[in-house]
């Protein structure tokens, strides 16, 4: 069995992964009822005994859970989001040695974050990587939470992508990340996104983009639904896709709606790999079906369902229809059009009371409305986990590579020319130490040669299969 | 003598070699089960009272029934009642489930090799493993497990390899055991029951995989049992009495359990003991996988066999059987041809078999027409007939189980060369075979050696 290490940086991976590591425990709180420390468990949490005495815990690998300890490496350049998980009801998850933690902040500045605090910070970080790394008997995975628009979560948290491909070039690399809207308020956020981006299309082995208004739109829609509905269809509690661990409302703070979303998306993501099925799908096996070309790995992601119905009354919601949201704009975290354009390929990873008929049925019925790209005609990867999440039967999880993804890319370049053209706010990025104008037109052409390739394969789209000439795309 | 049942189970979860029988009481029809049960050979060498106690959950088969089933385990079991099977998985999940559904102590623990990481769905990860490791690769530990169990034989005979095409593990590892094995063991059989992956896509990679790991069993194998997932499907929803219907609500759900139910039983139908091959003593020596493999692929170049089976309670109508299994046979391809088999043999089993024997010109005469038998070969048809019905060991049920070498197979093949082709020449994917260690040599190869069998069985046939 394989572990993973969630690396969170920036006040927003932070959050995002305190909501992660609440719902985490409170999954297989839901499973594990014997309280024995298990696989499943051993990928995301150490047991250890706490009691020894020269301060070193030590690893328990098998028995009753005593302390868990999670997989993880917090980074803030600022320490109100770390110092609050830290006194929350979380704190005995984490070692104080898995913190890295500065006073000043990165303001909003990704060459602060990037180069500064990376030269700064980085045999620190290096160093509490190596040590979870250590921990682990068989690594497979990083997953790096951050933000794209900020200064620590863009550049910081590329910074360490980067630091983790040079020393474990074998364990993949999933980022997670959150994409200022258009309308963010963060001036020099598309500065920070397109210098990030570079990065994430150099390092990373594959990005899920996830874009913050999706998400309102999303929370927006469940307490529609919440609120209007009458007794009768009144929604289960703590089975949407936003609750969190704590009963009473009022503890939960603003943003946790929305980062319970992409907590969510990583439990699916995971679960495969952590519980079992009759068709078990590993992390490995995400990179290895889904990204046909080096550089052409970010993924739209989809969540469905949002939340159950409490009233056992009514027919579960049928299969089918979870299939269909699966590929409806609603349920997707990014703005993006995927059936007008060009699927590369698209992974299901379905959990709970599901069997291969019903899959085999629903992709037979939703092919027909989907474009593939000629030459993977059938680009399915499909995954059955036996373990449904917290409060459903059943849940779907749609990864699609799809060439809807330029058109957020051409949004977030267009943004970024509109400021670059008047070297708007540059010289906060030139004072610092290391940076250089020359990083800012990399970046650019960065950006739109991945925009090109996406382009590239968007115009095979209807060709037919044997008139197509060798595609040279970059490699 | 015996053979050495290999099973490998490809991270995405298929589990051969088990058999679940269950009578339906109300509906009167054999069904199979939802749950994975007892291994039937198991079912040899277990009290009744600890098959029910371990299977109390799940239906219960009537072991009394099993009277005229031989002693000992053999050709199956080793001397001191482990199963000569060995499982080869790259990650733990599934074969940790088998081992808690199977009877304690039923394989020998060094026959168990696990890896950790899982081979990603990549033939080329699959087949040259991880770089890190040397000796204590997963593949030398199987090997040494084979070894061993060769050596626990008076005389070996051959390997039965299970697999898929899609997996990484199951295609990639068990083309090298392949390669490996006859390596190693010139002389021994190899058959390998491989399964096909659903058409309309169950893994991106499903066709490299599949284009590789059929180069190398055309390469090294003796025999390919090939199991197309598609079919299995239909054939289970068929069984389960309704057709698909796509507006009703109402559909019985199928898990992968069923459907391996349903190869495993296939494979009981052909490899369990029968009469022809036992000894005048009555003692089955594990002669009918190699027999098997001499009867139907009479041609080195086309080993690739089609099997199906029919099993019904209540008198035994050979007849209609056989017109229930010719009517699913595929007859003419796409172009307009019709197939042809170049040697078909046909295992009935049950209490009344021999009747069989009594009807055997009709049936023998409804079967060349059904298959498509060419005149060339004068042993083009063989039966054999065995009293004990391994497939549903109720008394009064008969089977009849068929395995052709059907040209069908090379539309399969073409379908799969031209995905194969078309990604090929987009370069999509490539970079993860060759950063694992494959060439280009490798594909160029595939693409020959399976062009050549198609054409080898499109020239087998009357011309």
């Amino acid at each position: 069995m394989t572990q993973s290490v969630l690396v969170q940086v920036g006040q927003c991976g932070n959050q995002v992964g305190c909501r992660f590591w609440d719902l985490v425990l409170r999954e297989h709180a839901n499973v594990n009822k014997k309280g024995i420390y298990d696989e499943a468990l051993g990928n995301f949490f150490r047991n250890v005994d706490t009691r020894s005495t020269n301060g070193d815990d030590i690893n328990l690998h098998k028995g009753i859970i005593r302390s868990l300890k999670a997989r993880a490496v917090l980074v803030d350049m600022e320490e109100g989001v770390v110092n609050e998980l830290l006194q929350g009801p979380l704190r005995d998850v984490f070692d104080s040695k898995q913190l890295i933690t500065d006073v000043s902040g990165s303001g909003n500045n990704w060459a602060v974050g990037n180069k500064q605090y990376g030269c700064l910070y980085r045999d620190r970080i290096l160093e509490v990587i190596r040590k979870t790394a250590e921990h682990c008997d068989c690594l497979q995975c990083f997953f790096l939470i951050h933000s794209m628009g900020g200064g620590t979560g863009s550049g910081l948290g590329t910074f360490v992508l980067s630091l983790l491909e040079d020393e474990f070039p074998e364990v993949y690399r999933f980022v997670t990340s959150i994409y200022p809207s258009a309308d963010d308020d963060v001036i020099t956020s598309p500065y920070n996104s397109v210098l990030a981006m570079k990065e994430l299309t150099e390092h990373a082995d594959c990005v899920l983009p996830i874009e913050n208004q999706s998400l309102i739109d999303i929370v927006n829609k469940i307490n529609q639904m919440a609120n209007s509905g009458k007794s009768a269809s009144a929604i289960k509690h703590q089975s949407t896709l936003i609750s969190g661990q704590s009963k009473v409302k009022q503890q939960e703070k603003p943003f946790d709606a929305m980062n319970n979303i992409v907590a969510n998306l990583l439990l699916n993501l995971t679960s495969s790999a952590r519980f079992e099925g009759s068709l078990n799908m590993d992390l490995n096996e995400i990179t290895m079906n889904l990204v046909p070309f080096p550089q052409l790995h970010y993924l739209v992601s989809s969540l469905t369902p949002l939340y159950t119905l409490a009233d056992v009354n009514i027919p579960t919601r049928r299969l089918d229809q979870m299939f269909t949201d699966a590929f409806s704009k609603d349920h997707q975290l990014m703005y993006a059009d995927p059936k007008r354009n060009l699927y590369l390929a698209c992974a299901l990873m379905v959990r709970g009371n599901v069997q291969i008929s019903d899959l085999r049925r629903n992709i037979e019925r939703l092919k027909p409305s989907l474009q593939f790209i000629p030459w993977n005609q059938e680009g399915w990867k499909t995954s059955l986990c036996s373990v449904p999440p917290v409060g459903h039967t059943h849940s779907l999880l749609a990864l699609a590579n799809n060439t809807c993804v330029k058109t957020t890319f051409m949004d977030l370049k267009d943004r970024f020319v509109k400021l670059y053209k008047k070297k708007a706010h540059i010289h906060h990025y030139l004072h610092v130490d290391g940076m250089e104008q020359s990083c800012f037109t990399e970046a650019n052409n960065s950006l739109s040669s991945l925009i090109e390739e996406y382009n590239q394969l968007d115009a095979t789209k209807g060709l037919p299969v044997t008139k197509m000439s060798r595609l040279s795309i970059a490699s | 003598m015996w053979p050495i049942a290999f099973m490998e189970c490809p991270p995405f979860g298929y589990r051969l070699g088990s058999v679940a029988i269950k009578w339906d009481r109300n509906g009167g029809n054999w069904l199979p089960t939802k749950r994975l049960q007892i291994l039937p050979w198991t079912a040899l060498s277990d009290s009744s009272k600890d098959l029910q106690r371990r299977t109390s959950k799940q239906t219960a088969v009537d072991l009394n029934k099993q009277k005229s089933v031989q002693q000992g385990g053999y050709p199956f079991y080793a001397s001191d009642g482990k199963l000569s099977a060995l499982c080869v998985d790259s990650e733990p999940k599934v074969v940790k489930r088998l081992l808690r559904e199977v009877k304690s102590g039923s394989f020998r623990d060094s026959n168990i090799s696990l890896g950790l990481r899982g081979r990603g769905n990549n033939w080329a990860l699959g087949y040259h493993g991880l770089q890190t490791q040397n000796d204590n690769s997963l593949l030398n530990r199987t090997l040494d497990s084979f070894r061993k169990e060769v050596e626990r034989r008076d005389a070996y005979c051959g390997v039965i390899l299970l697999h898929s095409l899609t997996g990484g593990t199951g295609s990639g590892l068990g083309a090298r055991l392949c390669e490996s094995i006859r390596e190693e063991f010139p002389m021994g059989y190899i058959l390998s029951v491989t399964v096909a992956p659903h058409q309309v896509g169950e893994s991106p990679l499903q066709h490299y995989n599949s284009l590789l790991c059929l180069s190398w069993l055309q390469r090294y194998a003796d025999g390919v049992l090939l199991f197309h997932n598609d079919d299995i499907l239909r054939r289970m929803q068929a069984l389960c009495g309704r057709k698909i219907n796509h507006t009703t609500a109402q559909q019985p759900q199928i898990s992968l359990s069923d459907m391996n139910t349903l190869i495993a039983s296939c494979l009981a139908g052909l490899m369990y003991p029968v009469s022809n091959l036992r000894t005048r003593s009555g003692v089955g020596i594990g002669l009918e996988p190699w027999e098997l493999l001499r009867t139907v692929c009479p041609m080195p170049t086309t080993k690739l066999l089609y099997t199906s089976q029919m099993n019904m309670r209540g008198t035994a109508s050979w007849d209609s059987m056989l017109s229930s299994i010719v009517r699913t046979l595929p007859r003419h391809s796409p172009t307009g041809n019709t197939y042809h088999s170049t040697a078909v043999l046909a295992v009935a089993r049950g209490t009344r078999a021999e009747t069989f024997n009594c009807s055997l010109q009709p049936i023998m005469m409804k079967m060349k027409q059904g298959y498509g038998c060419v005149s060339w070969n004068p042993q083009a048809l063989d039966y054999w007939t065995d009293p004990c019905n391994i497939v549903d060991l109720t008394s009064s049920s008969h089977s009849l189980t068929i395995c052709a070498n059907h040209s069908s197979v090379s539309d399969y093949i073409q379908h799969v060369l031209q995905k194969a082709q078309t990604m090929y020449d987009a370069h999509a994917y490539l970079h993860w075979y060759w950063k694992h260690g494959c060439e280009e040599g490798d594909f160029l190869q595939a693409f020959e050696i399976l062009d050549s069998v198609v054409k080898e069985y499109n020239a087998a046939g009357d011309h």
